[in-house]
């Protein structure tokens, strides 16, 4: 069984821990409602008139979800959201809310600002719940689901890429599906810092992910799953805090190599490696599989993350690595991870 | 600046699934075959670009491909991206690259007049006005199928000056600031700067902290030339950097070039329409379709990892007779203030 996409080098991984969060007691909200996707323009368009009926299906849910999706001004940190019931629940990301019950604002796409408050987070999978404040009746999206995702299938992206800009409407990208399990939905929506929980749409405007991470290639954008805040919506509404160690910085190392593997048979394999990072330097190249760090074997990229651990920033480590069959050796020197990471 | 939430592509985090999570999501497979930009796709949208193809040239300088041109008149008159032709310079036609002369340059769009000795066959400029948000947009290049394709992300505004840019990540060290980082291809790394340099001084000027270094730097301009102190292992060196162009932080700055270089020029332009076409520098200058084949625009900067710009037609046609005087004697459009590339 191959674990797909074990080990990224992310955007967006700070998390702030620990914060008491008993103070309050909510009444208890379920989740809206979800929808089907019916993906009735093709996945793969063969000619000009799927095209067509593409770009119509694009910007219909452009025109739906502009009003809902908002600039999430959380402090210090600054990222999107959008909201998805009338009374003014907003999806966003962990990292963006980054604690519970905190009293922070947003910014609607109108350019009216609003009150709100942070509720409850799952510091694993990225997900992070806020509710407005000031009463209101708010334009709101329908949550989608992640059941029947397709490879290829088209899906659009909103948010604020860079921060909020007043001149600025949430920006759209459209992008495919390129993998997806119960944890992540990937897509070649290309993303940046502040468009993190901002909403993922399919080709109905249901709501499908909120944006989390990237990679170094611009085909690698990491969303959310929105069935994971439908099916921890009770937790999320009452302000809980949990999950942890897979985004948190907490367990990962203080050096980075700059390379992006994946599961294999006989260690990890390299999937792309950041221009210029100490691997590319090192000559490291797509499809070699690392065997071997220092000493010790590397089973797959989770072995690779808690190897390098032991280092740092500065320090040559030896590889061996298969390439083509070859046994190599390669030595890298490690960087450090940039401070003041989030 | 406000800073922002999701930060640098930099530390390595796990992302493994967990053998105790329920299944509850659809898995596809990891594929780049169904990408947005995959071949088979680029594919579909050739009929659209077969009226702009024969008006969509290659600029080269002292032999590399560094703009495409935008033929606009059958007597050899091509648009490119200005700051992009530096050295010698060839339009290629029919497969040879003839030598190109620049007629005339509107810097503050970043647009240059060239005339090259051949006929060519001129692009019609479609309506610019009636854009609408998620619309498809195509960018042409010699070949029949398509460079890239994206969506118009947001509709025509004006995109503000930056300020200079030196590419590095920075902590508090001792006396001055601590380079962390140097981001790929920066002027940073360009002038030699190393991770654990304690940089001391920018033009003779004493920047103890991390804080006084990113204000010093920031008061210049991009293409500005500055003179760094530095201390490496003791010994004090002194660099000289050309500073580039930032988009805002310098933690952004180091995601927004993760996936790909940026255009030199890539800001402080009086209008333009934004795409999420994923584009090189050097493919800017060339027309930008929409799905019926209509030209709505030139394309003129790669600006960040989520953005690429072109100039809407109007705008190119407003601009173009002031651009066909000759240099000399046309009074000089608008300078772009402090924005040029260096030279």
């Amino acid at each position: 069984m191959k674990k797909p996409f074990a080990a990224f080098w992310a955007l967006s991984c700070g998390l702030t821990l620990g914060v008491a969060f008993t103070l309050t007691t909510l009444a208890q909200t379920s989740a809206p409602a979800t929808r089907p996707t019916t993906n009735k323009a093709p996945i793969t368009p063969a000619n000009l008139a799927d095209l067509r009926l593409i770009q119509q299906r694009v910007e219909d849910v452009v025109k739906k979800s502009m009003p809902a999706t908002v600039a999430v001004m959380a402090g210090s940190g600054q990222g999107s959201g959008v909201i998805v019931s009338k009374d003014g629940w907003v999806l966003t990301a962990g990292h963006v809310t980054s604690e519970a019950n905190r009293d922070i604002s947003l910014i609607l796409a109108d350019g009216r600002r609003v009150k709100a408050r942070t509720y409850g987070i799952n510091l694993g999978i990225d997900s992070g719940l806020i509710k407005i404040t000031d009463k209101g009746d708010y334009p709101f999206v329908p949550l989608g689901t992640n059941k029947d995702m397709k490879a290829g299938q088209w899906v659009v992206a909103l948010g604020h890429p860079g921060g909020y800009r007043k001149e600025r409407p949430p920006v759209v990208r459209l992008g495919r599906v390129l993998m997806a399990n119960s944890r992540m939905v990937g897509t070649d929506c290309t993303l940046i810092m502040g468009d993190s929980g901002g909403p993922l749409f399919d080709l109905d405007g249901n709501l499908i992910g909120i944006h989390s991470r990237i990679g170094a290639q611009a085909t690698v954008n990491i969303h959310v799953p929105v069935d994971t805040y439908t099916q921890t919506w009770d937790r999320l509404a009452n302000s809980e805090t949990w999950g942890g160690g897979m985004l948190g910085l907490a367990g990962a190392p203080k050096v980075m190599m700059g390379v992006l593997t994946e599961e294999h048979e006989r260690g990890a394999k390299v999937v792309s490696l950041i221009d210029n990072g100490p691997a590319a330097k090192a000559g490291l190249k797509p499809g070699d599989i690392i065997l071997k760090l220092g000493e010790s074997a590397v089973k797959g990229p989770d072995e690779l993350l808690g190897l390098m651990g032991r280092y740092r920033a500065g320090e040559t480590v030896k590889l061996i690595v298969d390439r083509e069959g070859k046994t190599e050796e390669v030595s890298v020197k490690l960087a450090a991870r940039p401070a003041n990471m989030r | 600046m406000k800073k922002l939430t999701a930060i640098i592509g930099a530390a390595i985090v796990t992302l493994a699934l967990g053998a105790a999570a329920h299944v509850y999501a659809q898995n596809v497979r990891p594929s780049l075959e169904t990408a947005k930009n995959a071949e088979a796709l680029r594919a579909t949208f050739k009929p659209v670009i077969e009226g702009v193809r024969p008006s969509t040239l290659v600029v080269k300088a002292d032999g590399r491909q560094v703009s495409l041109a935008t033929a606009i008149e059958k007597d050899g008159l091509v648009l490119a991206k200005a700051s992009e032709l530096t050295g010698k310079l060839t339009v290629t036609v029919n497969g040879k690259d003839l030598p190109a002369t620049t007629v005339n340059t509107a810097r503050e769009h970043d647009l240059a007049l060239l005339k090259v000795d051949a006929t060519l066959t001129p692009v019609t400029f479609g309506d610019a006005k009636k854009i609408n948000v998620g619309q498809w947009v195509v960018t042409s290049g010699s070949g029949e199928t398509p460079l890239a394709v994206g969506v118009v992300s947001v509709n025509r505004r004006k995109i503000p000056g930056r300020s200079g840019f030196l590419g590095v990540s920075l902590g508090d060290g001792e006396n001055g600031a601590k380079v962390l980082q140097v981001v790929p291809e920066s002027a940073a790394e360009k002038a030699g700067v190393e991770v654990d340099d304690v940089i001391t001084a920018v033009n003779g000027k004493a920047t103890k902290s991390r804080d006084e270094l990113i204000n010093t730097i920031r008061g210049q301009a991009p293409g500005d030339k500055v003179k760094i102190d530095v201390i490496r292992d003791g010994e004090k060196k002194e660099l000289s950097a050309t500073l580039a162009s930032s988009a805002g932080s310098p933690r952004f700055d180091v995601a927004n070039v993760l996936s790909g270089p940026l255009s030199r020029r890539a800001a402080d332009f009086p209008a333009v329409i934004q795409h999420d076409t994923v584009l090189r520098p050097s493919e800017c200058g060339g027309p930008l379709v929409n799905i019926d084949g209509e030209v709505i625009g030139i394309n003129i900067a790669r600006a960040g990892r989520t953005e690429s710009y072109a100039i809407p037609s109007d705008v190119v046609l407003g601009i173009l007779p002031n651009l066909k005087k000759p240099a000399a004697t046309q009074p000089t459009s608008q300078p772009a203030k402090s924005t040029a590339p260096a030279k």
